[in-house]
Protein backbone atom coordinates (compact mmCIF):
# COMPACT_ATOMS: atom_id res chain seq x y z
CA UNK A 1 0.00 0.00 0.00
CA UNK A 2 1.53 3.35 -1.01
CA UNK A 3 1.76 6.36 1.29
CA UNK A 4 -0.86 8.16 -0.78
CA UNK A 5 -3.32 5.26 -0.42
CA UNK A 6 -2.75 5.21 3.35
CA UNK A 7 -3.33 8.95 3.54
CA UNK A 8 -6.52 8.57 1.54
CA UNK A 9 -7.75 5.75 3.78
CA UNK A 10 -7.09 7.93 6.84
CA UNK A 11 -8.94 10.80 5.22
CA UNK A 12 -11.85 8.50 4.39
CA UNK A 13 -12.07 7.42 8.04
CA UNK A 14 -11.90 11.05 9.20
CA UNK A 15 -14.61 12.02 6.71
CA UNK A 16 -16.77 9.19 8.02
CA UNK A 17 -16.38 10.39 11.60
CA UNK A 18 -17.09 13.98 10.53
CA UNK A 19 -20.27 12.83 8.79
CA UNK A 20 -21.53 10.88 11.82
CA UNK A 21 -20.67 13.73 14.21
CA UNK A 22 -22.40 16.22 11.90
CA UNK A 23 -25.52 14.04 11.72
CA UNK A 24 -25.58 13.66 15.51
CA UNK A 25 -25.22 17.43 16.01
CA UNK A 26 -28.00 18.05 13.49
CA UNK A 27 -30.26 15.43 15.14
CA UNK A 28 -29.64 16.85 18.61
CA UNK A 29 -30.46 20.38 17.42
CA UNK A 30 -33.78 19.28 15.97
CA UNK A 31 -34.55 17.16 19.02
CA UNK A 32 -33.92 20.12 21.31
CA UNK A 33 -36.37 22.23 19.28
CA UNK A 34 -38.97 19.43 19.41
CA UNK A 35 -38.60 19.00 23.18
CA UNK A 36 -38.95 22.78 23.62
CA UNK A 37 -42.34 22.56 21.84
CA UNK A 38 -43.53 19.68 24.02
CA UNK A 39 -42.41 21.58 27.15
CA UNK A 40 -45.52 23.74 26.67
CA UNK A 41 -47.53 20.70 27.81
CA UNK A 42 -45.83 20.89 31.21
CA UNK A 43 -47.16 24.41 31.88
CA UNK A 44 -49.66 24.16 34.73
CA UNK A 45 -49.16 20.41 34.90
CA UNK A 46 -50.02 19.13 38.42
CA UNK A 47 -47.37 16.34 38.37
CA UNK A 48 -44.63 17.23 35.88
CA UNK A 49 -42.14 14.59 37.07
CA UNK A 50 -43.45 11.63 35.05
CA UNK A 51 -44.16 13.82 32.02
CA UNK A 52 -40.59 15.11 32.15
CA UNK A 53 -39.38 11.50 32.13
CA UNK A 54 -41.48 10.88 29.02
CA UNK A 55 -40.00 14.01 27.43
CA UNK A 56 -36.50 12.66 28.13
CA UNK A 57 -37.42 9.29 26.59
CA UNK A 58 -38.94 11.07 23.58
CA UNK A 59 -35.71 13.06 23.22
CA UNK A 60 -33.62 9.88 23.13
CA UNK A 61 -35.89 8.10 20.63
CA UNK A 62 -36.22 11.16 18.41
CA UNK A 63 -32.46 11.88 18.40
CA UNK A 64 -31.64 8.23 17.63
CA UNK A 65 -34.16 8.04 14.76
CA UNK A 66 -33.11 11.38 13.25
CA UNK A 67 -29.43 10.42 13.49
CA UNK A 68 -30.09 7.04 11.85
CA UNK A 69 -31.98 8.76 9.03
CA UNK A 70 -34.04 7.28 6.21
CA UNK A 71 -37.28 5.53 7.11
CA UNK A 72 -36.58 5.83 10.85
CA UNK A 73 -36.24 9.58 10.56
CA UNK A 74 -39.40 9.98 8.46
CA UNK A 75 -41.34 7.81 10.90
CA UNK A 76 -40.13 9.75 13.93
CA UNK A 77 -41.05 13.08 12.33
CA UNK A 78 -44.48 11.81 11.40
CA UNK A 79 -45.05 10.40 14.89
CA UNK A 80 -43.94 13.61 16.53
CA UNK A 81 -46.31 15.75 14.45
CA UNK A 82 -49.19 13.37 15.16
CA UNK A 83 -48.29 13.13 18.85
CA UNK A 84 -48.49 16.90 19.30
CA UNK A 85 -52.28 16.67 19.50
CA UNK A 86 -52.45 14.50 22.66
CA UNK A 87 -49.37 16.28 23.97
CA UNK A 88 -50.79 19.80 23.84
CA UNK A 89 -54.57 19.32 23.91
CA UNK A 90 -54.84 18.41 27.64
CA UNK A 91 -52.75 21.47 28.54
CA UNK A 92 -54.95 23.64 26.30
CA UNK A 93 -58.12 22.19 27.89
CA UNK A 94 -56.67 22.93 31.35
CA UNK A 95 -55.76 26.47 30.33
CA UNK A 96 -59.15 27.43 28.84
CA UNK A 97 -61.32 25.30 31.18
CA UNK A 98 -63.22 23.94 28.19
CA UNK A 99 -66.66 23.24 29.65
CA UNK A 100 -70.07 23.15 28.00
CA UNK A 101 -73.25 23.98 29.98
CA UNK A 102 -71.35 23.42 33.21
CA UNK A 103 -70.23 19.97 32.11
CA UNK A 104 -66.46 19.63 31.78
CA UNK A 105 -64.96 16.83 29.70
CA UNK A 106 -63.25 14.15 31.76
CA UNK A 107 -59.47 14.00 31.35
CA UNK A 108 -59.53 10.53 29.72
CA UNK A 109 -62.10 11.81 27.21
CA UNK A 110 -59.79 14.70 26.26
CA UNK A 111 -56.93 12.26 25.77
CA UNK A 112 -59.12 9.82 23.85
CA UNK A 113 -60.20 12.58 21.44
CA UNK A 114 -56.62 13.83 21.05
CA UNK A 115 -55.48 10.24 20.51
CA UNK A 116 -58.04 9.74 17.75
CA UNK A 117 -56.81 12.93 16.03
CA UNK A 118 -53.21 11.70 16.35
CA UNK A 119 -54.12 8.25 15.08
CA UNK A 120 -55.98 9.63 12.06
CA UNK A 121 -53.00 11.83 11.21
CA UNK A 122 -50.64 8.90 11.69
CA UNK A 123 -52.67 6.56 9.50
CA UNK A 124 -53.40 9.08 6.77
CA UNK A 125 -49.86 10.51 6.48
CA UNK A 126 -48.21 7.12 7.05
CA UNK A 127 -50.04 5.61 4.09
CA UNK A 128 -48.92 8.49 1.87
CA UNK A 129 -45.27 7.87 2.83
CA UNK A 130 -45.48 4.20 1.76
CA UNK A 131 -43.21 3.18 4.63
CA UNK A 132 -42.34 -0.25 5.96
CA UNK A 133 -42.46 -1.58 9.52
CA UNK A 134 -39.61 0.69 10.62
CA UNK A 135 -41.64 3.77 9.72
CA UNK A 136 -44.67 2.57 11.68
CA UNK A 137 -42.53 1.53 14.65
CA UNK A 138 -40.73 4.89 14.86
CA UNK A 139 -43.98 6.79 14.30
CA UNK A 140 -45.88 4.82 16.94
CA UNK A 141 -43.07 5.18 19.51
CA UNK A 142 -42.68 8.94 19.07
CA UNK A 143 -46.43 9.60 18.88
CA UNK A 144 -47.05 7.59 22.07
CA UNK A 145 -44.19 9.25 23.97
CA UNK A 146 -45.13 12.76 22.79
CA UNK A 147 -48.77 12.13 23.68
CA UNK A 148 -47.83 10.66 27.05
CA UNK A 149 -46.13 13.95 28.00
CA UNK A 150 -49.55 15.61 27.93
CA UNK A 151 -51.75 12.73 29.04
CA UNK A 152 -49.62 11.17 31.80
CA UNK A 153 -50.35 14.20 33.96
CA UNK A 154 -54.01 13.06 33.92
CA UNK A 155 -53.10 9.63 35.24
CA UNK A 156 -52.97 6.19 33.68
CA UNK A 157 -56.56 6.58 32.47
CA UNK A 158 -55.36 9.50 30.35
CA UNK A 159 -52.57 7.46 28.78
CA UNK A 160 -54.91 4.51 28.24
CA UNK A 161 -57.47 6.74 26.55
CA UNK A 162 -54.83 8.24 24.35
CA UNK A 163 -53.41 4.83 23.34
CA UNK A 164 -56.89 3.58 22.52
CA UNK A 165 -57.57 6.73 20.49
CA UNK A 166 -54.31 6.41 18.53
CA UNK A 167 -55.03 2.77 17.72
CA UNK A 168 -58.60 3.46 16.62
CA UNK A 169 -57.61 6.58 14.66
CA UNK A 170 -54.68 4.95 12.88
CA UNK A 171 -56.62 1.80 12.05
CA UNK A 172 -59.39 3.72 10.29
CA UNK A 173 -57.46 5.07 7.27
CA UNK A 174 -55.49 1.81 6.99
CA UNK A 175 -58.66 -0.29 6.91
CA UNK A 176 -60.33 2.12 4.47
CA UNK A 177 -57.30 1.97 2.18
CA UNK A 178 -57.34 -1.83 2.22
CA UNK A 179 -61.06 -1.97 1.52
CA UNK A 180 -60.83 0.38 -1.48
CA UNK B 1 -17.74 18.46 -14.03
CA UNK B 2 -20.12 17.13 -16.66
CA UNK B 3 -23.88 17.45 -16.33
CA UNK B 4 -24.40 13.73 -15.74
CA UNK B 5 -21.71 13.64 -13.05
CA UNK B 6 -23.28 16.69 -11.47
CA UNK B 7 -26.68 15.02 -11.32
CA UNK B 8 -25.15 11.89 -9.82
CA UNK B 9 -23.48 14.00 -7.13
CA UNK B 10 -26.79 15.73 -6.47
CA UNK B 11 -28.57 12.40 -6.00
CA UNK B 12 -25.87 10.99 -3.75
CA UNK B 13 -25.74 14.09 -1.56
CA UNK B 14 -29.51 14.00 -1.21
CA UNK B 15 -29.26 10.37 -0.08
CA UNK B 16 -26.54 11.28 2.41
CA UNK B 17 -28.65 14.11 3.79
CA UNK B 18 -31.40 11.54 4.28
CA UNK B 19 -29.00 9.33 6.25
CA UNK B 20 -28.19 6.74 3.59
CA UNK B 21 -24.65 5.60 4.49
CA UNK B 22 -24.30 3.70 1.20
CA UNK B 23 -23.96 7.03 -0.59
CA UNK B 24 -20.92 7.97 1.49
CA UNK B 25 -18.22 6.29 -0.59
CA UNK B 26 -19.48 7.45 -4.02
CA UNK B 27 -19.59 11.03 -2.72
CA UNK B 28 -16.08 10.74 -1.28
CA UNK B 29 -14.69 9.33 -4.53
CA UNK B 30 -16.23 12.19 -6.54
CA UNK B 31 -15.48 15.05 -4.18
CA UNK B 32 -11.89 14.41 -3.13
CA UNK B 33 -10.28 14.87 -6.58
CA UNK B 34 -12.62 17.76 -7.33
CA UNK B 35 -11.78 19.65 -4.13
CA UNK B 36 -8.09 18.87 -4.49
CA UNK B 37 -8.05 20.35 -7.98
CA UNK B 38 -10.11 23.36 -6.93
CA UNK B 39 -7.80 24.14 -4.00
CA UNK B 40 -4.68 23.60 -6.12
CA UNK B 41 -5.87 26.27 -8.56
CA UNK B 42 -6.35 28.82 -5.78
CA UNK B 43 -3.52 28.11 -3.34
CA UNK B 44 0.17 27.13 -3.35
CA UNK B 45 0.74 23.37 -3.21
CA UNK B 46 1.75 23.23 0.49
CA UNK B 47 -1.53 24.85 1.57
CA UNK B 48 -3.82 23.39 -1.12
CA UNK B 49 -3.83 19.85 0.27
CA UNK B 50 -4.73 21.01 3.80
CA UNK B 51 -7.45 23.34 2.56
CA UNK B 52 -8.93 20.59 0.36
CA UNK B 53 -8.99 18.19 3.33
CA UNK B 54 -10.62 20.78 5.57
CA UNK B 55 -13.22 21.50 2.89
CA UNK B 56 -13.95 17.79 2.40
CA UNK B 57 -14.41 17.20 6.15
CA UNK B 58 -16.63 20.28 6.37
CA UNK B 59 -18.80 19.05 3.51
CA UNK B 60 -19.30 15.67 5.21
CA UNK B 61 -19.91 17.28 8.62
CA UNK B 62 -22.65 19.43 7.09
CA UNK B 63 -24.10 16.80 4.75
CA UNK B 64 -27.12 16.31 7.04
CA UNK B 65 -28.04 19.97 6.52
CA UNK B 66 -27.91 19.78 2.73
CA UNK B 67 -31.09 21.21 1.24
CA UNK B 68 -32.24 19.16 -1.77
CA UNK B 69 -33.56 22.34 -3.43
CA UNK B 70 -30.00 23.57 -3.79
CA UNK B 71 -27.45 22.58 -6.41
CA UNK B 72 -25.02 20.11 -4.80
CA UNK B 73 -21.93 21.23 -6.72
CA UNK B 74 -22.48 24.93 -5.92
CA UNK B 75 -23.04 24.05 -2.27
CA UNK B 76 -19.81 22.01 -2.11
CA UNK B 77 -17.76 24.66 -3.93
CA UNK B 78 -19.18 27.35 -1.64
CA UNK B 79 -17.85 25.48 1.39
CA UNK B 80 -14.51 24.90 -0.37
CA UNK B 81 -14.23 28.59 -1.28
CA UNK B 82 -14.74 29.53 2.36
CA UNK B 83 -11.99 27.11 3.45
CA UNK B 84 -9.66 28.46 0.76
CA UNK B 85 -10.27 32.03 1.95
CA UNK B 86 -9.48 30.94 5.51
CA UNK B 87 -6.27 29.23 4.33
CA UNK B 88 -5.25 32.39 2.47
CA UNK B 89 -5.81 34.50 5.58
CA UNK B 90 -3.77 32.07 7.67
CA UNK B 91 -0.98 32.22 5.10
CA UNK B 92 -1.05 36.02 5.06
CA UNK B 93 -0.90 36.12 8.86
CA UNK B 94 2.07 33.71 8.90
CA UNK B 95 3.87 35.90 6.39
CA UNK B 96 3.23 39.03 8.49
CA UNK B 97 4.51 37.32 11.63
CA UNK B 98 7.65 36.19 9.79
CA UNK B 99 8.27 39.74 8.54
CA UNK B 100 7.78 41.13 12.06
CA UNK B 101 10.27 38.60 13.44
CA UNK B 102 12.84 39.60 10.81
CA UNK B 103 12.52 43.33 11.47
CA UNK B 104 12.83 42.78 15.24
CA UNK B 105 16.22 41.04 14.83
CA UNK B 106 19.14 43.36 15.83
CA UNK B 107 21.71 44.13 13.15
CA UNK B 108 25.09 43.09 14.58
CA UNK B 109 27.19 44.07 11.58
CA UNK B 110 26.84 47.85 11.72
CA UNK B 111 29.65 50.15 10.69
CA UNK B 112 30.62 53.09 13.03
CA UNK B 113 28.91 55.51 10.61
CA UNK B 114 25.75 53.40 10.57
CA UNK B 115 25.90 53.10 14.38
CA UNK B 116 26.17 56.91 14.68
CA UNK B 117 23.27 57.40 12.27
CA UNK B 118 21.24 54.84 14.22
CA UNK B 119 22.01 56.56 17.49
CA UNK B 120 20.91 59.88 15.97
CA UNK B 121 17.75 58.23 14.72
CA UNK B 122 17.12 56.75 18.16
CA UNK B 123 17.42 60.20 19.74
CA UNK B 124 14.99 61.62 17.17
CA UNK B 125 12.65 58.73 17.80
CA UNK B 126 12.76 59.29 21.55
CA UNK B 127 11.96 62.97 21.01
CA UNK B 128 9.07 62.10 18.69
CA UNK B 129 7.80 59.53 21.17
CA UNK B 130 7.83 62.16 23.90
CA UNK B 131 5.30 64.22 21.95
CA UNK B 132 2.83 61.32 21.80
CA UNK B 133 0.09 60.68 24.35
CA UNK B 134 0.73 58.16 27.14
CA UNK B 135 -1.72 55.71 25.55
CA UNK B 136 0.05 55.85 22.17
CA UNK B 137 3.47 55.40 23.78
CA UNK B 138 2.25 52.46 25.81
CA UNK B 139 0.71 50.85 22.70
CA UNK B 140 3.93 51.24 20.70
CA UNK B 141 6.10 49.94 23.53
CA UNK B 142 3.86 46.87 23.92
CA UNK B 143 4.03 46.33 20.16
CA UNK B 144 7.85 46.65 20.15
CA UNK B 145 8.13 44.14 23.00
CA UNK B 146 5.90 41.74 21.09
CA UNK B 147 3.25 41.90 23.79
CA UNK B 148 -0.45 42.39 23.34
CA UNK B 149 -2.56 44.01 26.07
CA UNK B 150 -5.87 42.44 27.03
CA UNK B 151 -7.51 43.55 23.77
CA UNK B 152 -8.86 41.80 20.68
CA UNK B 153 -6.12 41.47 18.03
CA UNK B 154 -7.83 43.70 15.40
CA UNK B 155 -8.42 46.48 17.97
CA UNK B 156 -4.79 46.36 19.04
CA UNK B 157 -3.63 46.35 15.42
CA UNK B 158 -5.72 49.47 14.71
CA UNK B 159 -4.34 51.23 17.78
CA UNK B 160 -0.80 50.40 16.67
CA UNK B 161 -1.51 51.74 13.18
CA UNK B 162 -2.94 54.97 14.57
CA UNK B 163 -0.06 55.41 17.03
CA UNK B 164 2.49 54.79 14.25
CA UNK B 165 0.76 57.35 12.02
CA UNK B 166 0.97 59.94 14.82
CA UNK B 167 4.63 59.03 15.44
CA UNK B 168 5.44 59.50 11.76
CA UNK B 169 3.70 62.89 11.86
CA UNK B 170 5.67 63.94 14.94
CA UNK B 171 8.93 62.76 13.32
CA UNK B 172 8.24 64.74 10.15
CA UNK B 173 7.42 67.86 12.13
CA UNK B 174 10.73 67.55 14.03
CA UNK B 175 12.69 67.12 10.79
CA UNK B 176 10.97 70.16 9.33
CA UNK B 177 11.98 72.28 12.32
CA UNK B 178 15.28 74.18 11.84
Amino acid sequence: MTAEMTAEATLLARAHRAYERGRLRWALGRTAAAIAVTAVALVGCPAPGRSALCAAALGIVLAACLWRGGTWSRGARLGFVAGLAPCLLPAAARAVHACCDGVCPSPPAVCLTAGVVAGLLLGWLGLRLHGDRRLWLAAAATATLAGAIGCLALGLAGVGGMALGILAGAATPVLVARAV
Amino acid sequence: MERVEREVLQRHLERMADGDRDAFHPVFVRLWPLLRGFAARCLPREDAEDAAQEALLRVFARAAEFDRQRDALSWVLGIAAYEIRSARKRRQRRREERTDALTDRPDLSRSPEAAAAASEAERALAAALATLSADDTETLLAYARGERPDLPAPTFRKRVERALARLRGAWRRQEAEP
